[in-house]
């Protein structure tokens, strides 16, 4: 129950802002520009293909920037303002303190999500689409997104100012986009979704992914609470 | 302590998430979820599989150490070596070598022709060109097809299943290629080159086919008597001879693809006259159809390079139809057209029927119009349509055949497979994915009743969107972009009024 609490409340904190608003508005901006706007071979008028690629190509690197922006707040300003004890101290079980937080972050990031379906369903009025290639990079999208969003959580315990905990979760992004390992490379295992299949290979990793790097911050919580005050 | 058990735990998780990793690596489940099931096996493959009687080895030279993108090119190939295995059950052996692990590999790889393949890194900021091995063959009795370099990997499917198929089909049909020589006889810049615009086509058909090229000039006679299939373009510059023996092929039974224009375009010059009635129409009249002496333009068309008189232009050119699924061009009972995209059909003639037995296959989109007598090529001064209409742009015959030629009235055929198709034009345009893959479907239908043809392909994954306005894109733009925040806009005005509403209440 406690789980769902902390969720409604961090996803609330979110929406009473104008960050939550500016992010999904931002991110349906830069995933719908190369489909309909940008003046490469990706914008379907000029290619005169229905060609999703460039949309669900957007998607690694717009990830890389918006989930640290997200997740930059997640811990440091609780550090920052010394409420994390206070929430510790009412008996939350680390764990769903964790699974709380990330939960309402996860539901911004699918929201968004959610708003830029309007991209396929128009490029589906142009032409007959591909629909079981466009759930499955969506898929791919929701899996990617749960675990860099579990990765950039992890690294925000870390440090009490956002901006750092942004400059270290967007490095760490790069890197895993970057990474010249078929294994670890976030940006392959998305490709290889966002074709049109969905691989046990593929979604293992980011599930695993997701679940480490909640428990380390489920560990890192514990370890820091009873090591040395916040 | 609590550090201590903390830290302890974490390494277990990570472990175990270790292991499942490894198990999901090892145990891979994979669902195709693309609409032709393009990374997947498909059904003309295993029922090629179906037909091996021996062992057959499929055997991937791959070098261990590789840059990523040429890891995904091997995982990829891998996957689809693995699917073959699975289908083919015992008689296909699956064998990975990394030929730079000892030199009894190496000495094999290089025995059966294989060789390095170049690869550019990145390394430190610096371009290095490293060697790789990426290489296939497949072992069936005393052959073998060899890929020195995979294929595509999209393509790749297709390049397997035609490669066992050539090693298991001992008698490969023979597919004739006939069409007139460029010599004085015939008009210059009119004729096909086999040797190059149509090249693409030759080399494709020639990966399940035997393909044999036959140049006819005017007076020589005309030998179809191997032919499996016929293909013919430029057919009314052939004599009567040369027509009688086309018919005798068709009666006989061989099926015949017709690639017959109504007019005559001289490329090069962006002219066109209408052909005179040949023979060939007379011949085609009697077997109950005509390709008319007009041109077909379409609001539906291709940006085509076109020389201008300044240099080279981009223009949108109505006399490339671009027929697509969207507007319902591909008659979804003919098994070439199944789930196919595209097809460019330059400077085509409508086709029309007096036999309804003359099914169509092909249609234009139904904003199309016609120039007939006077036919202006230039993009810019295509004239507008006076009225749109749907145009039928080939058609299919399949049954019995009234002969023309009284020489071949004995003959009479119960069986004759016709393809007449209203230009012979497509066969240059293979800049259109669509084109090359009709054909090859077409032909296999014809030759093999569609046995590997719709294997799926790369090229058919390509889906050209349907015409539109300036305003209808600005609308779509505007769209993309406006109804996200829009309704995030109300979203947040109702939650905002809801809150408010709810904290007057309780300020109340």
């Amino acid at each position: 129950m406690s789980i769902w609490t902390i969720a409604r409340k961090e996803w609330q904190h979110q929406l009473n802002g104008l960050l939550g608003y500016l992010f999904c508005a931002l991110f349906v901006g830069a995933t719908a520009y190369p489909v309909f706007f940008s003046q490469s071979y990706g914008n379907v008028f000029l290619s005169g293909v229905a060609d999703l690629r460039a949309f669900f190509g957007a998607f690694p690197f717009t990830f890389s920037v918006f989930i640290p922006a997200l997740a930059m707040r997640s811990w440091a300003e609780e550090r920052r303002l010394g409420t994390v004890e206070l929430l510790l101290s009412y008996g939350l079980p680390e764990g769903q303190l964790v699974l709380g937080k990330f939960l309402g972050q996860y539901g911004l990031i699918v929201l968004s999500l959610a708003l830029t379906l309007p991209v396929p369903i128009l490029v589906g009025q142009l032409a007959p689409l591909d629909w079981g290639q466009v759930l499955c990079g969506y898929l791919g999208a929701l899996f990617f997104a749960a675990a860099s969003l579990a990765l950039c959580q992890f690294l925000g315990t870390f440090s009490q100012h956002q901006i750092l905990a942004f400059l270290l979760c967007s490095l760490a992004m790069t890197v895993l986009l970057m990474v010249e390992s078929t294994l670890l490379n976030f940006a392959w295992h998305f490709q290889n979704v966002a074709r049109g299949v969905l691989d046990s290979r593929d979604l293992v990793f980011y599930a695993l992914f997701c679940l480490v790097f909640l428990f380390a911050s489920r560990q890192t919580l514990i370890t820091r609470f009873w090591s040395r005050p916040w | 302590m609590v550090i201590r058990r903390a830290l302890f735990l974490f390494l277990i998780v990570a472990v175990c998430a270790g292991l499942v990793g490894y198990l999901a690596q090892a145990l891979p489940i994979r669902v195709d979820m693309t609409h032709e099931k393009r990374f997947s096996l498909s059904q003309p493959s295993r029922e090629v599989l179906a037909k091996i009687q021996e062992p057959l080895s499929l055997k991937l030279y791959f070098s261990s150490k590789v840059p990523v993108r040429f890891e995904i090119v091997q995982q990829r190939a891998l996957d689809l070596a693995r699917a073959y295995e699975a289908a083919g059950g015992t008689k296909i052996k699956l064998v990975i070598i990394d030929p730079d692990e000892n030199e009894t590999s190496m000495n094999e790889a290089l025995a059966i022709g294989l060789k390095k393949t170049q690869a550019n890194i990145t390394e430190k900021a610096r371009l290095e060109v490293v060697e790789i091995w990426l290489g296939m063959a497949i072992f069936y009795e005393d052959q073998k097809e060899v890929f020195a370099t995979l294929p595509v990997p999209d393509n790749l499917e297709f390049e397997i299943t035609s490669a066992i198929h050539r090693l298991i089909q001992k008698e490969r049909p023979v597919l004739q290629m006939v069409g007139p020589a460029v010599a004085e006889a015939i008009k210059p810049n009119r004729s096909h080159d086999l040797d190059s615009d149509m090249l693409p086509l030759k080399t494709e058909l020639e990966k399940t086919l035997r393909v044999k090229q036959t140049l006819v000039f005017p007076g020589e006679p005309l030998d179809l008597s191997q032919a499996g299939g016929v293909l013919v373009w430029g057919l009314h510059v052939l004599d009567r001879s040369q027509l009688r023996s086309l018919e005798e092929a068709i009666l006989r039974g061989v099926p015949v693809i017709l690639l017959h224009s109504g007019v005559e375009v001289d490329t090069t010059q962006l002219r066109a006259f209408e052909i005179g009635t040949s023979e060939a129409d007379q011949m085609l009249a009697q077997y109950g159809v005509n390709v008319n002496r007009d041109l077909v333009a379409d609001s539906q068309c291709q940006t085509i390079k076109y020389q201008g008189p300044e240099g080279p232009l981009l223009r949108e050119y109505n006399l490339f139809p671009l027929l697509s699924q969207a507007m319902g061009s591909f008659v979804d009972t003919f098994p070439p057209n199944a789930d196919l995209q595209s097809l460019l059909l330059p400077w085509v003639s409508s086709v029309m029927a007096t036999n309804p037995d003359w099914e169509p296959i092909l249609f234009s989109s139904d904003q199309a119009w016609v120039q007939k007598r006077l036919f202006i090529l230039d993009p810019d001064k295509v004239p507008g349509p006076t009225s749109f209409d749907r145009f039928c742009l080939a058609r299919e015959y399949n049954g019995p055949l009234q002969p023309y030629f009284p020489e071949n009235t004995g003959l009479a055929s119960q069986n004759a497979h016709l393809v007449v198709i209203g230009t012979d034009h497509l066969l240059s345009q293979f800049q259109n994915p669509g084109n090359l893959l009709f054909m090859n479907r077409l032909v296999d239908y014809l030759l093999r009743g569609s046995q590997l043809g719709n294997i799926p392909r790369a090229e058919n994954s390509i889906r050209p969107i349907r015409e539109t306005t300036a305003a209808e894109r600005r609308n779509f733009q505007l769209i993309s972009v406006a109804l996200a925040p829009g309704l995030i806009l109300i979203w947040a005005l109702t939650r905002s009024f809801l809150r408010n509403r709810r904290n007057r209440k309780i300020a109340f």
